[in-house]
């Protein structure tokens, strides 16, 4: 699966990152274990996560404390 | 604010859209002397009844980018227990009016999206995360639409 590593990484520091409530809603860069910073807007997250891991693959996630589910209305077959 | 009138069709509301690599990985391409994949033409799909956008998987291998996240779906297969878990992708999203592409959005997550059915008119799908920033109006009498973005 791809970003195994970085959703694990994600689930253990997220407690750490809504223990401040300026993270919630922002943007978490992440790649391996390595947390690269937290930015207000997809936009400034990508760019930041550019500069920082070139072209290599990283993870960039919203923090919420819960993620909801969203809705499509395909079906979908793969991830 | 660009406008858009198009036909009801079978598939429904309709618009051509280009799907490109977002804007910080193309600078990033280019500042390495590395080709830009070109943006992918699709036809995409206006359905309010999707929280958020989703493409098909070639398009992503076309522009060559790999997923920033996955993020749960519920679909009219799953059960609220079991979401399906979406590959999600950041891309350059852009929506082309008499053949000119406006840019909507120079990085928006969008998720890969599969379930097209063979002779159907669309392999992209535009949700509520687009719309929530449009006007859109579906006159069914007159079988005509229209988009503002």
């Amino acid at each position: 699966m791809a970003l195994e590593v970085e959703l694990e990484t994600y689930r253990r520091i997220l407690p750490d990152l809504l223990a401040d409530p300026a993270n919630v809603g922002q943007y978490v860069i992440i790649r391996g274990e390595a947390v690269g910073g937290v930015y207000p807007t997809v936009e400034t997250a990508a760019e930041a996560a550019c500069d920082r891991y070139g072209l290599e693959p990283f993870m960039l996630k919203k923090v919420v404390e819960k993620e909801e589910p969203l809705f499509f209305s395909r079906n979908l077959t793969r991830h | 604010m660009p406008l858009l009138f198009g036909p009801i069709t079978r598939s429904g509301a309709v618009v051509d859209a280009l799907i490109g690599v977002f804007r910080a990985r193309s600078g990033l391409l280019s500042r390495h002397g590395f080709p830009v994949p070109s943006p992918v033409r699709v036809r995409a799909m206006i359905d309010p009844g999707a929280s958020m956008s989703g493409v098909a998987p070639d398009v992503f291998r076309q522009l060559e980018l790999t997923p920033i996240a996955q993020v749960p779906i519920l679909t009219p297969s799953t059960t609220a227990a079991f979401p399906h878990l979406a590959d999600e992708y950041l891309v350059s999203f852009s929506v082309l009016v008499q053949g000119t592409p406006h840019t909507f959005s120079d990085a928006l997550p969008v998720i890969v999206a599969d379930g097209w059915n063979e002779g159907e008119d669309a392999n992209a799908l535009i949700g509520r995360d687009i719309l929530e920033r449009c006007l859109f109006s579906y006159c069914g009498p007159d079988a005509r639409f229209y988009f503002a973005f």
